[in-house]
């Protein structure tokens, strides 16, 4: 009775801090302002038709070309002892950490008139020319965005397929191709499908990129909710819109569970021992250069200048009068601060859904990923005014508003955890008797530390470079770096921008290179 | 005793929390708070010996939404930052107390006035097209200039949806062509726009990349270049067709617990102590006759001002730019 007892507790916990965080302050915004049921009509015009179409077909397209981008490279990684192994995997936290406008901005230091692409052809005597404002061209940069997430997903089911049935298959004279699509295919395809499911739910919601680098013709229903959330007169439009795309979303997650049967494979030995196949290189490097782009360009940002490169925006950021430099150590207290206390408050409710497993979490998180956080911050901001908080102090609230955001990605590695988490460990520390803590320290925590870290860090990474959100709750003794950002530019402070966006970007790899490094000494 | 110290004491909050105290708030944009507002806010508070309080939550949409939304519990005294097509918004909600200003007569801009002195001009600045004059050296006089074949996919723009500069823009050939003529426009120039961009920040940055030699930007960009990197790369112009500008208001919130102050920051606004500190902070032009900085020579000149009724860009701004929209979703 108590392990029921205990069971339901697991499962609805979640599920009430969800609703309490995420959809209450919603429900809130929605209440005020969605007055008219007749607003939802506006779904129903030809423009708004035409933009939900391109917005699933522009989505649908980037998530399939991206699990076929992202299998060679998973198969690299699980079933062979390819080195950089680390490296590949970092790369799926990517298009999550870093800001849209500076991953467009990487594919314009690649594809652009002045990038790499460019700059090579120009060498064979071609005129410099720009790859980038068209249909394809948002394609293009989605898939490189999202492969790395079917490296992972899909890399972290493939490594737990059982060799000898893949051997056998290749002894019945099936070559390693045609054993991929009897044996390991069939396997896949609930991870297949997940993976799909993650990079379509990014493209689905992608802004920056479909706007700059799609240019003019092409708007997803994000672009149609900011543009609409900028005027309170149209905020019914924008909440109504936000509710149809979080239903979709929602509704996605769930068919994608269906379709995929969400298997739960018993953990088996991890084999590494297949030969590193001829065509590794030549799939390996464009990758790394494609995947590492946008946070390379970023880091980069620093030392562009008038007509090169060069330290003239560091000398500008370390002068005397530097408005940036004199509120660098308050502005990363305050991010330090608030996106160390969410992930914590994150990993911990991740945790608990990823226990449950439930199909639930995952719709419901899925239905947070259609919620743009400026609308959170919106519904945020009403609660605080009626809760009667200072307006000073209302920046608190991000810690909530931070873990929202950041729940559906700990979710994800939380559940994938769970799922390959040997339980009769847990089963047999209870029959030795010990209790709820005892088990979590001795037996879960040295089990998942490598998860939980990776899990912290991505999440912290996330919320350090929220902006959105941020802005809409700040007050004048408060700032982020990426409100920090924000302010110099807005300022026409760009050198101390520059200057910001690529201590913020350090601040990102190191968080990367911190998580691999502690899971690289945990496999040792 | 001890009762009489609580009496004491009680009676102090009780007085301090009914009679207004000597702070005044103001909710703005971010640029004014890491801006001018260091420089003009102490002036302000040694002269009339009070604390200002200056807030800002992005852009002044923002904090107009933030003024909405806490209705009368708001701690706003004045709202600063609206241009002329955002005020229609507010005045929509009647948030603001009219107040004409002592100094009013100073303003050398009757065209800026709002009739009922619900709210104030304080400065203006004109939006421009800036090129990079290392790639141009011939750079467009008109409007009709930039629909020339040699400016194929060479200009960035901002979305009108999302950008006020993009929106200011889009009014700015309804001006200048008139409601029959902006479409055609629109459609002859869509060859030379190489992307839309969300907000002016990233348009900036795919300028600066070198991805296109022009883009929709402001005036004195040309100035701050000079002023700030020394550097007279980035021009700007203005067709010769005449400027469309962004005039910026404040006004005082009708819920407002410190009307006094709030009526001494508008005359405030309008003195030289706060009009000269304009041209280098804010970048945009004084509303009252104060000198400008020698380096405004490198900035585009403002000779004509079209003018545009506001309440018929209100009225009509959905129609424009659902007629933007139709000319870039063609193929």
């Amino acid at each position: 009775m108590a392990q029921h007892y205990d069971g339901k507790v697991k499962d609805w916990f979640s599920i009430f801090i969800v609703v309490i965080l995420a959809f209450f302050p919603f429900a809130l915004l929605v209440s005020f302002f969605l007055k008219s049921p007749g607003v939802f009509k506006v779904i129903k015009t030809p423009y708004v038709i035409s933009v939900v179409k391109f917005t699933f077909f522009q989505a649908i397209l980037s998530a399939v070309l991206s699990i076929f981008i992202g299998l060679p490279g998973a198969y690299l990684l699980s079933r062979t002892r390819i080195p950089l192994r680390s490296l590949f995997r970092s790369l799926s936290m990517v298009p999550f950490v870093v800001p849209g406008i500076v991953m467009a901005l990487g594919m314009v230091g690649i594809l652009g008139r002045k990038g790499i692409l460019s700059l090579i052809l120009s060498i064979f005597g071609f005129k410099p020319r720009s790859f980038l404002y068209s249909f394809w061209s948002i394609i293009l940069a989605h898939v490189i965005y999202n492969f790395p997430v079917t490296i992972r997903v899909v890399g972290d089911a493939w490594e737990r397929i059982d060799e000898d049935t893949v051997n056998s298959a290749m002894l019945e004279g099936y070559g390693r191709f045609g054993a991929f699509l009897r044996i390991d295919l069939p396997l896949l395809f609930p991870s297949i499908l997940f993976s799909f499911l993650l990079s379509f739910s990014y493209c689905f919601t992608s802004f920056s990129v479909v706007m700059i680098i799609g240019g003019v013709r092409f708007s997803t229903m994000e672009v149609l909710i900011y543009s609409n959330l900028r005027s309170f007169l149209n905020l019914d439009v924008a909440l109504s819109l936000t509710i149809f795309q979080s239903m979709i979303l929602g509704m996605v997650s769930l068919i994608t569970f269906k379709l995929g049967g969400f298997i739960l494979e018993e953990p088996t030995k991890v084999s590494r021992g297949e030969k590193i196949p001829r065509w590794t290189l030549f799939y390996s490097i464009p990758m790394i250069v494609f995947g590492f782009s946008p946070i390379i360009s970023s880091i980069l940002l620093g030392f562009v200048e008038h007509g090169g490169m060069g330290l003239s925006n560091f000398m500008a950021f370390f002068s005397h009068d530097s408005p940036a430099l004199e509120n660098l150590t308050k502005a990363l207290g305050f991010t330090l601060f608030y996106s160390t206390s969410a992930s914590l408050f994150t990993l911990f409710i991740s945790f608990m859904a990823g226990y449950s497993g439930k199909l639930i979490h995952r719709f419901l998180a899925n239905m947070l990923v259609g919620i743009s956080p400026v609308t959170l911050a919106y519904g945020y901001s009403i609660l605080g005014k009626m809760m009667n908080m200072d307006i000073n102090s209302m920046h608190i609230l991000l810690i909530p508003i931070y873990t929202v955001i950041t729940y559906p990605i700990a979710l994800t590695i939380m559940t994938s955890t769970w799922r390959y988490f040997p339980k009769q460990l847990l089963e047999m520390a209870e029959v030795d008797g010990a209790d709820k803590f005892q088990k979590f320290f001795h037996v879960i925590l040295p089990n998942m530390k490598e998860e939980m870290i990776s899990s912290f860090l991505l999440c912290s990474a996330v919320s350090m470079g929220e902006l959105a959100a941020t802005l809409t709750l700040q007050s004048p003794d408060f700032l982020t770096i990426s409100t920090l950002i924000y302010r110099m530019y807005s300022s026409r402070h760009f050198q101390e921008a520059k200057v910001l966006n690529t201590i913020l970007s350090a601040m990102i790899i190191a968080m990367f290179i911190l998580g691999e490094y502690i899971s690289k000494s945990d496999e040792e | 005793m001890r009762k009489i110290a609580f009496i004491v004491i009680l009676a102090f909050l009780i007085i301090g929390s009914t009679f207004p105290q000597n702070t005044l708030v103001i909710y703005t944009y971010d640029s004014f708070v890491s801006g001018i507002a260091k420089v003009v806010i102490p002036k302000f508070e040694r002269m009339y010996g009070c604390e200002v309080k200056v807030y800002s939550f992005g852009d002044a949409g923002n904090a107009l939404m933030r003024v909405f939304m806490e209705g009368d519990k708001t701690k706003a005294d004045i709202l600063l930052g609206l241009d002329q097509n955002m005020i229609i918004d507010a005045f929509k909600k009647g948030i603001f107390e009219p107040y004409k200003p002592l100094n009013h007569s100073l303003i050398k801009y009757p065209e800026f006035l709002d009739e009922r002195w619900r709210v104030v001009p304080y400065d203006f600045g004109a939006i421009a097209i800036v090129y990079d004059s290392e790639e141009v050296k011939d750079p467009p006089k008109s409007f009709k200039d930039l629909l020339d074949e040699r400016w194929r996919r060479s200009i960035i723009i901002e979305d009108p949806r999302t950008s006020s500069t993009g929106r200011a823009f889009l009014i700015w050939t309804v001006a200048v062509f008139g409601e029959d003529g902006f479409v055609d426009f629109w459609r002859k120039l869509k060859p030379n726009i190489l992307t839309v961009t969300a907000g002016w920040d990233e348009a900036f940055q795919l300028f600066e990349a070198g991805e296109a030699p022009m883009m929709v930007s402001y005036a004195t960009d040309g100035a701050y270049s000079y002023y700030a990197y020394k550097s007279t790369r980035y021009k700007a112009v203005i067709p010769e067709e005449g400027a469309f500008v962004q005039v910026e208001y404040a006004g005082i919130l009708k819920f407002s617990k410190n009307k006094e102050f709030a009526k001494r920051f508008m005359e405030f606004l309008l003195m030289d102590q706060f009009q000269s500190e304009i041209p280098l902070n804010q970048w945009m032009y004084p509303v009252t006759d104060v000198e400008l900085p020698d380096v405004y020579k490198y900035a585009a000149t403002v000779e004509k001002i079209l003018k545009v009724d506001p309440s018929e860009v209100e009225r009509k701004m959905d129609e424009w730019i659902n007629k933007w929209l139709n000319i870039m979703m063609e193929k």
